[in-house]
């Protein structure tokens, strides 16, 4: 049975004498002006409610406080290493309590509350010497 | 007539007076030389303010998460089980509420603080070098009120401790066993 599919030689010859494309060959014609046609405003209307969402959700994160907690912004990429990683083991909410269960809690509370032994938001940190203002005076320092 | 309008002018006065924010900061007298060594030191300024900025964020988000895990991995489950084996852990529960407040107080204190800093950020201090050290002194002030938060929940954890040290003497050790 012979091949109906043109050959590779067929191909180029057809190629070579078909008429080149045109605009209307990509899009349909319509007399219908843009303003008139629902496709264009679907777009139109998705794209606003697009931006209407986002804006919203912005000023969500902004407000909400989540964006100070988010250190996954861009210029934070070097203290994202000094975050804790530590997953601290929970205490049971059910069962006995004596000495030896409120010993085990003293154990993993005291090592918990070590770790919130700070003086980091000390007001030094912020002096004008901290800071390089170096020839106004504190006030109140 | 007169007296009346008179009157209401002085009491809106008294009120304007009186309702002054508590933590109002008084405006910054700089000299010429200030202001210069100000502007002139501005990009160094901005540095370390900026560098401080994030160094904060970090301790920020580190201390939140172990309150948080203090308050609802240690402390809830410990006030529960005692509740559940009927025995008195009323201090202990009080202070967690406490504990628990303080952490709300926490978090609104720092994103207060963190404003004020942002805008101190935002502002060209060599253009405008008062409205910088003006935006300063607030984050000063309200750095304070961070630091103030971060005492008490401190103490609130030493007070929870030693509630517990009292409240295991009246454990006897078979209990719930």
């Amino acid at each position: 049975m012979e091949s109906q599919t043109p050959t590779h030689s067929e191909h180029h010859e057809h190629a070579e004498h078909a008429l080149p494309l045109t605009h209307d060959d990509f899009f349909v014609h319509s007399d219908i002006p843009w303003h008139r046609q629902k496709f264009v405003w679907m777009i139109i209307l998705s794209i606003l409610a697009a931006l209407v969402l986002t804006g919203i959700s912005l000023r969500l994160y902004v407000t909400s406080g989540t964006a100070q907690l988010d250190l996954s912004r861009p210029g934070y990429e070097s203290v994202r290493a000094e975050l804790d990683q530590d997953d601290i083991q929970s205490f049971e909410s059910t069962g006995a309590v004596n000495k030896s269960t409120i010993t085990q809690f003293e154990k993993l509370y005291d090592s918990q509350q070590e770790k919130t032994k700070t003086n980091q938001f000390s007001s030094s940190a912020l002096s004008n010497k901290a800071i390089g203002i170096t020839t106004v005076p504190d006030a109140g320092q | 007539m007169r007296s009346i309008l008179r009157g209401l002018f002085f009491a809106f006065a008294l009120v304007g007076l009186v309702s002054q924010p508590s933590h109002a900061v008084s405006a910054a007298i700089l000299t010429d030389a200030q202001i210069e060594a100000i502007q002139s030191n501005c990009s160094e300024i901005q540095k370390n303010l900026s560098s401080l900025h994030m160094n904060d964020a970090v301790l920020r988000v580190n201390l939140g998460q172990r309150y948080q895990n203090i308050a609802r991995r240690l402390m809830a489950p410990l006030n529960s089980r005692i509740a559940l084996n009927g025995l008195d852990g009323v201090a202990l529960s009080q202070t967690t509420v406490r504990y628990n407040k303080s952490i709300d107080e926490f978090s609104q204190s720092y994103a207060t603080y963190e404003q004020s800093v942002q805008k101190a950020l935002d502002v060209d201090c060599r253009t405008e070098p008062i409205e910088f050290y003006s935006s300063v002194s607030v984050a000063r002030v309200n750095r304070k009120d961070v630091a103030k938060v971060v005492d008490t929940l401190s103490k609130l954890g030493v007070q929870y401790r030693t509630q517990l040290v009292a409240f295991a003497k009246t454990v006897p050790a078979e209990v719930g066993e």
